[in-house]
């Protein structure tokens, strides 16, 4: 049995104007959007966790698919508690069946791509039928007020995907990567069961060192997935690459020599939701009529860990 | 790539007016921050069809001097 996904709600809180905080700080904003192709960023309220971001991302495919759903996969890197699993409370939350299956991911930027591989695999091996991947993050809570690499480029929002048995296969082979020497370029170091007081609670970036990441890595994972899939890059018809920045859209864009027109980019006024930016574009590309009937679409998502994974998807 | 491309590289990578030598680095070039620097990986990356990505150490090296010695050991730069 196949999978494939049925439909996409994604929810993100209020726009916050990046120009604006770099003046208030006397920061140089065109310098900063010349790098990030960011002018706005979401941001969610003191109060408001990623997993109420997660529950208004779902709560409409939940109620129209309540008695189908059999499975909740929850990716977040922004948990509510240390235990129990968010996915839990969701399911309560979202008044599902007490006999669905649940499970939280530690993922950031990939995460989107491991749940779809999970979703996949636990609907072709017939423990489930109709699957709810929810991603949600809250990176903007972790971020100094000081700090000018991740303030300009990390947005809160979650996304909600309905995935479900199919007939046909649309959802293709997968491909995955680690490198987890890189584990400290991003990291919120004083944080989970390792609290040390001398560390910090907020998040620390090494731009440089995950620019190299992607440049080094990416396009090979981009070319391994095309040619397990035995598919051609020009019979892509569109790539959503993780919305990282313009810096490093623009640099896989060259390095696989591909048609900038073939690839999405929401990056100006939403920013960077890490797990939610690719299931964000797919939603908007079908929103503008732009997947047709056999379009294929290449997905690839890769940052934090480090990690990276891939795959296809045929509409 | 011979020393002097690799000034003119890193002039156009930083937008600067400023002489390049061997001497110059984040210390004494304004344009070479962390934004700075993302130009120059990025302009070494296009100049070396990818070589130079792979070299992780690049990331750190904040001098011109320091680049040229690792470009040196990977037979990148030549004189």
């Amino acid at each position: 049995m196949h999978s494939r996904i049925i439909d996409i709600d994604y929810y993100l809180p209020k726009k916050v104007s990046v120009k604006k905080i770099f003046e208030k700080n006397n920061w140089n904003f065109d310098n900063t959007f010349q790098k990030t192709g960011i002018k706005f960023i979401r941001k969610s309220d003191q109060n408001t966790t990623a997993l109420d971001l997660a529950l208004k991302a779902s709560s409409k495919i939940a109620k129209k698919n309540r008695k189908k759903i059999d499975t909740i996969i929850y990716i977040t890197q922004s948990p509510e508690y240390n235990l129990p699993s968010g996915s839990c409370i969701i399911q309560n939350r979202l008044n599902l069946s007490k006999k669905v299956m649940t499970l939280d991911i530690n993922q950031g930027c990939s995460g989107f791509v491991y749940g779809l591989n999970l979703a996949s695999a636990l609907i072709n091996n017939g423990t489930a039928k109709s699957i709810l991947l929810i991603c949600s993050d809250t990176y903007t809570k972790y971020i100094d007020k000081k700090d000018k690499t991740c303030l300009p480029i990390f947005s809160d929002g979650a996304s909600c995907t309905l995935i479900n048995r199919s007939k046909n296969q649309k959802i293709l082979k997968f491909n995955f990567g680690t490198d987890g020497e890189g584990y400290k370029d991003l990291i919120v170091e004083n944080s989970g069961s390792n609290l040390n007081k001398s560390k910090s609670t907020k998040i620390f970036m090494d731009g440089k060192k995950v620019l190299m990441f992607t440049m080094s890595n990416i396009p090979t994972l981009v070319k391994d997935i095309l040619k397990k899939n035995k598919i051609s890059i020009n019979d892509i018809d569109h790539f959503i690459f993780h919305q990282a920045s313009k810096t490093v859209l623009e640099n896989l864009i060259r390095k696989l020599k591909i048609d900038k027109k073939k690839v999405f980019v929401n990056i100006v006024n939403i920013g960077n939701t890490v797990s939610s930016t690719i299931p964000i574009a797919f939603k908007q590309l079908i929103m503008k009529k732009k997947l047709k009937k056999n379009s294929l679409v290449l997905i690839a998502g890769f940052g934090v860990g480090y990690s990276m994974g891939a795959t296809i998807i045929k509409c | 790539m011979k020393k002097t491309e690799l000034f003119k590289l890193i002039k156009t990578a930083l937008k600067t007016s400023a002489k390049i030598t061997e001497k110059s680095s984040s210390n004494n070039l304004e344009e070479w921050d962390s934004l700075g620097h993302l130009s120059i990986l990025t302009a070494l990356d296009k100049k070396t069809s990818g070589k130079t990505s792979k070299i992780k150490s690049l990331a750190d090296l904040d001098s011109v001097s320091g680049i040229i010695k690792v470009l040196k050991t990977k037979n990148i730069i030549k004189d």
